[in-house]
């Protein structure tokens, strides 16, 4: 059972291929590690894996099927920038509701306070928000996730922290983890496997 | 930082002036006696004096009361004029942010042809067409004033549409109707206030205009408007007060509307909101 992509290719202008024959799988309970130098596609290539953005080639396959309709997607996207992720209208507590209602447990987890939770995006943190955008992306249905970038507003001690939860919340669930960075220093310490889109990316599908 | 202080102080003034105006004629409105309306040959076309401050009509009707009671009306009818334009403004700009490219091509096309018709001339004509009355003023304003709050609801939802929050509450499987009533309706809601204010002062001087002109409202359902057109032919006998006042009372109340109105879209316009 995986997350497949199958000769995916992507462009925004026509013809300028930011990748193109790309595979790649993703197993259960397993972390991948995405490389690449900005601008090179990670961000593309995330959205594409996740049902926001569809392939110019290639599919998407989620344990052989497509993507679902009009339920929760097994494959969740965690947004680069969490301060647009969510609605700027709404309290955290609805922000979390639309997704599921996580217990106390889960928000401990991940160092959520409960007086954030009636507060409003702009009330918090760029890391305090994102905490919120990992744990609302930790949906019941959710067996594989996409980490686009994620922790690169946070200091060193909050990011391990951060990190170590995650990794630990999707071993218990056996959910595949897609960490997406351009530190090799970061994707070489979580990962079981690290592919990188910069050179020749044919070569490099999994 | 002193300007700014007077600048909002200002505004909360005239916003306060504006809201006062209208909230007091329809107040007095009510606590007007409908007797002062019964005919009486013996107070026949007094000019205006302390116990008519607006004077009596031909038939020894108090004008004042006549006028606020007229403009109550009036207010009604541009209300639900207001309203239902505001209402097909919301359907449709929603609709065609979101219902695909050929939604999206029909909508346009029909605010283009509406947006530059002359309003009374199709005021009239569709008001005829369902019938005249109150029914007939309500649709007329409504068909007419649709357009330009359609094209803003609908840039505001394709702005709103794209952003990540509702694509990632699409993608927990969230519906459209959900989508829209969640998040599209409480980004626009601002938006559908303001132009809801401000289509307020338009139905109320179509309303009037029409009534005067003998297309709207009939002599059972004394509007301002029918009490101009009514005026009108006492004013060359030198009767001034019966146009006058009731003039002077529309030109308030509308060009109040008008002011909360702006205000209002002074205040969600991000760029000038701290002003
Ligand atoms: N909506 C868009 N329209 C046109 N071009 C775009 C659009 N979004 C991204 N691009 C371009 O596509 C390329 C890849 O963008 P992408 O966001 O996938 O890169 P990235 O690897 O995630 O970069 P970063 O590390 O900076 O986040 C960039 O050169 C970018 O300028
Ligand atoms: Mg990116």
């Amino acid at each position: 059972m995986s997350l497949k992509g199958n000769e995916l290719g992507f462009y925004f202008k026509q013809d300028e291929w930011l990748f193109r024959n790309l595979n790649i799988e993703l197993s259960y309970g397993e972390i991948l590690g995405i490389s690449g130098y900005s601008g090179s596609g990670k961000t593309s290539l995330s959205r594409i894996l996740a049902n926001y953005l569809a392939p110019i080639e290639g599919t998407v396959e989620i344990d052989e099927k497509c993507f679902a309709k009009n339920e929760a997607q097994p494959v969740q996207l965690i947004f680069q920038h969490p301060e647009k992720a969510v609605n700027p209208k709404w309290r955290m507590k609805d922000v979390l509701k639309e997704s599921y209602e996580p217990d106390d447990a889960v928000l401990d987890r991940f160092g959520i306070k409960k007086e954030w939770l009636s507060r409003y995006p702009i009330e918090l943190s760029g890391g305090e928000l994102q905490r919120f955008c990992i744990v609302r992306a930790l949906h019941p249905n959710t067996k594989y996730i996409i980490a686009d970038e994620i922790t690169t507003m946070l200091d060193a001690v909050t990011q391990t922290a951060i990190w170590s939860e995650l990794l630990n919340v999707c071993q218990e669930r056996k959910i595949g983890l897609a960490v997406i960075s351009h530190e090799p220093a970061l994707l070489s310490r979580l990962c079981d496997r690290i592919i990188s889109l910069n050179v020749s990316v044919k070569k490099l599908g999994a | 930082m002193t300007k700014k202080y007077n600048m909002r102080t200002r505004m909360m003034l005239s916003l306060t002036i504006s809201v006062s105006i209208i909230l007091l004629t329809i107040l007095i409105s009510y606590l007007l006696s409908p007797a002062n309306l019964i005919t009486d040959f013996t107070k026949k076309s007094l000019s205006p004096n302390l116990q008519h401050p607006f004077g009596t009509d031909w038939l020894g009707r108090d004008m004042f009361t006549r006028t606020l009671k007229g403009l109550r009306l009036s207010l009604f009818v541009g209300f639900l004029g207001a309203a239902v334009g505001a209402l097909i403004a919301t359907v449709l700009g929603i609709a065609a942010a979101t219902l695909g490219k050929k939604v999206d091509s029909i909508v346009s096309w029909l605010v283009d042809m509406f947006i530059g018709m002359p309003h009374l001339i199709f005021i009239i004509l569709i008001s005829f067409a369902v019938g005249g009355g109150i029914r007939g003023v309500v649709f007329g304003v409504a068909f007419t004033h649709w357009p330009s709050l359609t094209r803003i609801i609908r840039g505001e939802v394709y702005a709103i549409k794209s952003c990540e929050y509702i694509q990632i509450s699409r993608n927990l499987g969230k519906s459209n109707w959900y989508i829209a009533r969640k998040h599209i309706l409480p980004h626009i809601l601002p938006q559908i206030m303001v132009g809801f204010l401000l289509l307020f002062p338009h139905a109320i001087i179509h309303e009037a205009s029409i009534t005067f002109l003998g297309f709207g409202l009939s002599v059972q359902t004394p509007s301002i408007g029918l009490i101009l057109s009514e005026a009108v032919k006492h004013i060359s006998i030198g009767d001034w007060w019966l146009a006058i006042f009731p003039g002077l009372i529309l030109v308030c109340v509308v060009k109040s509307f008008d002011n909360i109105g702006e205000h209002f879209r002074v205040l969600i316009n991000p760029t000038s909101a701290n002003e």
